[in-house]
């Protein structure tokens, strides 16, 4: 059954004012809903309209194809797996899938356990490069951080990884993850990234 | 986790002695220990009822060895 982590603030781009979030684990059948009649729908009309692989990079699209519905199905009674939903304006505005069973790969934390972060996303009108004017502002570190206080929760101090998306690699950078590089092993050789314990406990502001 | 229970675990001195340092070796404690060693085999079971095979790499050799799960 889900729950409700508390409410937090975005920021609606449109009118500059602060407007509540809630962030609910694990994902809902209206989460799901949501990505199937709203998100994918606009990124599937997006694409339509794009001619060149440069311009579906730019798009910011490269989840359109993800399966959010099979994974909650898959993995709804499963204790490797908790997911998370932010639901805002009445509808799903972010989703994300974190293992709870990881080890870490930075040398300062070598072998200790972490969360790996496997799905995150923001839906597409929330998005630069889908939108020239994209509409809520926090949604991605929302759900960076609700995988941080997870991590912090579980004894494992806050360390995450995970692999990003290309268009995703600078904005992972600027909060604060380190850069491993292109991960040989992983079959789309995405680069891997990691957050240390004190960065993380940084981040979410734990002493 | 919203519901916890509790429950009486019962392991040799050997088992225990394990434990306490894997869970010093991962700044966890025995019961996060525990909870992390649930999910890694539930991981695992789940996968090879599917018919996967779970593999160790040697990362220098780049030669996978079978863990053979009974």
């Amino acid at each position: 059954m889900r729950r409700s982590l508390g409410d937090f603030p975005l920021k609606n781009r449109h009118t500059g004012e602060e407007e509540w979030a809630t962030l609910y684990t694990p994902i809902a059948e209206n989460n799901v809903d949501d990505f199937e009649t709203r998100w994918q729908p606009e990124m599937i009309a997006k694409l339509a309209t794009l001619k060149t692989h440069d311009e579906v990079q730019a798009a910011n699209l490269q989840d359109v194809y993800w399966k959010w519905r099979e994974k909650q199905q898959a993995r709804s009674n499963r204790f490797d797996w908790q997911s998370f939903a932010v639901e805002c304006g009445g509808e799903t505005q972010g989703l994300m899938f974190v293992r709870t069973v990881g080890f870490a790969r930075i040398d300062s934390q070598r072998n200790l356990p972490m969360i790996y972060i496997d799905l995150v996303s923001s839906a597409p009108w929330n998005r630069f490069g889908f939108t020239d004017t994209p509409l809520y502002k926090g949604v991605g570190p929302l759900l960076l951080g609700a995988a941080i206080s997870l991590s912090v929760d579980e004894g494992l101090e806050g360390r995450l990884g995970l692999h990003a998306l290309p268009q995703s690699e600078s904005w992972y950078r600027n909060q604060g993850l380190t850069d491993l590089g292109i991960d040989a092993a992983h079959p789309e050789q995405l680069v891997y990234f990691e957050i240390t314990s004190a960065h993380a406990r940084a981040y979410v502001g734990v002493t | 986790m919203a519901d916890k229970r509790t429950m009486t675990l019962n392991l040799s001195s050997q088992e225990m002695v394990i434990l306490e340092r894997l869970a010093g070796e991962k700044g966890l404690s025995k019961t996060q220990l525990v909870r992390q060693a649930l999910r890694l085999y539930q991981s695992v079971v789940e996968r090879l009822e599917r018919g996967d095979k779970l593999f160790f790499e040697d990362s220098a050799k780049s030669e996978k060895a079978e863990l053979m799960v009974l």
